[in-house]
């Protein structure tokens, strides 16, 4: 697996200067709004890696090499989770020292946020990218605007009612963390294993 | 050891080789234990079939002008004055086909041939 | 151990049906697999690969089921190169070099960066500005240097100078230099099958119509050519394949139905190929 995740590295190796100059401006920016989208683009990064396969027609010659279609579809996550974590490192620290200078909310709130972020942008790759390989680039992309526009909606929404978020009885911090980690590792999970079928599928 | 293939004429590769091999044996260009080039490495050498050349090597098994040693290769067996003799004498039975049917297009008789014959061996 | 084993192979598409193929190409040989744009020849060997799926029949490659898990590394051993290269565009050779490093357990650098010499191939200009001249040669590299034990080359040489082309083959006839070495080569380009092929096998609109040792192939057929009138002496099991036209016929013919005294020619496999396909009458 790990000469394919090089194959997608030095693919979008030209896109990602780009890409991380958006990311460390959009993280550095005080605001939830703009943490999340960071996140939210890196963990797009996979979809451009797809599109690229899709052009060079990768696959084919993938096909006649000692991987297996967990180990390419693995791949593509892994990227995803790699982009996430360094988005996440630079958002952390922008934010962080944001907040500590004093012009963004404190640290606390800063953590929630990010991990909401991260949360949101690891659900975003569950759900989009099945649907890429199942689909293809172009009709995947029409979907996960759809979906991103739907979100959108929804996190405009909450975050109205951030500030005021009261807890229900029973439920602390942690519980609802570690609950929602646990689901988000059961979905990224099933996303797999469908993204597999899908590959599979396509092959026929 | 010199081993020419013909495309032009329409005997198969594998009795080309056979023949030149044996006539290289006969000739004495290839001596008694002289190891032979591998079925496999004169097969590309010469850019042909490696079943052709194998073929070939067995055909020269077969008729005595070669052998195999396991692991090692195949070598030039002993000259056996049988074959050579039993070579010579089919050469000259096909010579002396030839003779025979020239002879009946300028109308010799058997005798004139074989005064022929004593005549050349006397000047030979 | 024959290097690879089909039997039964079937595969339909909507305007296309590769029918009940049978075919073995024993350990140590090269087999040319020869048919026109379309004839199943790509077909097959992605079903050999596994890279699609069959309707029926059994295919071993290298003494490995490849629809077991065991074929995963089973590749490993084989090289392949298709008919174009697939590599994403903006990658440079070092970058395949890279790759490739971590995919093949015996991934050879010295022997690619050795070919990338031999070639004359830029090891930092990106893949989308090499000819398909040079990206054919990259791939040929890259299939020669993790130590595989099969290659196979679907229409590898196709759209190559003829200089470039008999590099190629004589890169391919080195290869089976050791005797656990075999080369499937798919082409239609019949003259470079004929130089360095052991076997042929010749499918034609999804069916195999022979497969057999080139050297025999030349010995079995003739070619003959006769005015009409004598024509009718041939006897028709003889013939394979003939073509008429307004000054006399051309025919492929069996050797030994037919007497001496007709002559025939030497063939090429082309011949045998081209007037096999036409069919016996």
């Amino acid at each position: 697996m790990t000469g394919l995740l090089l194959k997608d590295i030095y693919t979008v190796l030209k896109q990602m200067k780009f890409f991380v100059l958006v990311v460390i401006i959009m993280a550095c920016l005080p605001g939830y709004s703009m943490l999340t989208f960071a996140l939210v683009y890196s963990a797009m990064l996979p979809m451009t890696a797809l599109a690229y396969d899709e052009r060079s027609g990768w696959d084919k010659l993938a096909g006649t090499m000692p991987y297996s279609t967990m180990d390419i579809v693995l791949s593509k996550y892994a990227l995803g989770y790699i982009m996430i974590a360094g988005a996440t490192l630079i958002s952390a620290l922008a934010q962080g020292i944001l907040a500590a200078v004093g012009v963004a909310k404190p640290v606390e709130n800063v953590l929630m946020q990010i991990a909401g972020a991260v949360g949101i942008a690891l659900f975003f790759e569950a759900v989009v990218l099945p649907l890429m390989i199942r689909f293809g680039v172009e009709k995947g992309r029409v979907i996960f605007i759809a979906i991103g526009a739907a979100i959108g909606v929804l996190i405009a929404t909450a975050y109205k009612s951030i500030d005021s978020f009261q807890l229900p009885d029973g439920l602390n911090t942690t519980t609802l963390t570690v609950g929602v980690v646990l689901v988000l590792l059961v979905l990224n999970a099933i996303s797999m294993l469908i993204s597999v079928k899908s590959y599979e599928f396509k092959k026929g | 050891m010199d081993v020419i293939i013909s495309n032009a004429n329409s005997q198969p590769i594998y009795e080309q080789i056979f023949a030149q091999i044996k006539n290289n044996i006969i000739s004495g260009r290839l001596k008694e234990g002289d190891a032979l080039p591998s079925i496999r490495m004169l097969a590309k050498d010469l850019r042909i079939s490696v079943i052709t050349t194998k073929r070939a090597y067995d055909e020269l098994e077969r008729a005595g002008y070669i052998y195999t040693v396991a692991a090692k290769g195949c070598f030039v067996a002993e000259k056996n004055v049988e074959l050579i003799r039993e070579e010579r004498l089919k050469e000259i039975e096909e010579h002396l086909k030839k003779v025979s049917e020239l002879a009946v297009g300028c109308d010799l008789g058997d005798k004139e041939i074989f005064d022929m014959y004593v005549l050349l061996k006397k000047e030979g | 151990m024959d290097a690879i084993e089909i039997k039964g192979l079937c595969k339909s598409y909507k305007d296309f049906k590769l029918d009940n193929l049978d075919l073995v190409l024993p350990s140590g040989c090269i087999m040319g697999l020869v048919g026109e744009n379309g004839a199943g020849k790509s077909t097959t060997i992605r079903l050999i690969m596994d890279a699609i799926k069959s309707d029926a029949g059994k295919v071993t490659v290298l003494g490995v089921d490849n629809k077991s898990p065991e074929f995963r590394m089973c590749k490993e051993d084989i090289g392949v190169v298709l008919d174009e290269a697939y590599f994403p565009e903006v990658l440079t050779p070092k970058n395949v070099n890279s790759v490739m490093q971590n995919t093949y357990k015996k991934w050879d650098e010295a022997c690619f960066f050795d070919y990338m010499t031999r070639f004359s191939l830029p090891m930092t200009k990106p893949f989308k500005d090499y000819s398909r001249g040079m990206k054919m040669k990259l791939a040929i590299a890259v299939a020669l240097s993790h130590d595989p034990k099969l290659l196979i080359l679907d229409e590898a040489t196709s759209g190559l100078d003829p200089m470039v082309r008999d590099e190629m083959l004589d890169i391919f006839n080195d290869f089976t230099r050791v005797e656990t070495h075999s080369i499937l080569l798919s082409s239609h380009i019949v003259s470079d099958l004929e130089k360095i092929c052991d076997y042929i096998a010749f499918i034609h609109k999804g069916k195999l119509l022979f497969c057999e040792e080139k050297d025999v192939l030349l010995e079995k057929y003739g070619i003959i050519r006769l005015p009409k009138a004598e024509f009718e002496a041939v006897p028709p099991e003889a013939v394979k394949g003939k073509k008429v036209t307004n000054f006399g016929v051309e025919a492929l013919i069996l050797r030994d139905k037919v007497s001496g005294a007709f002559s025939p020619e030497r063939p090429s496999i082309e011949d045998i190929i081209l007037f096999t396909a036409k069919g016996g009458n």
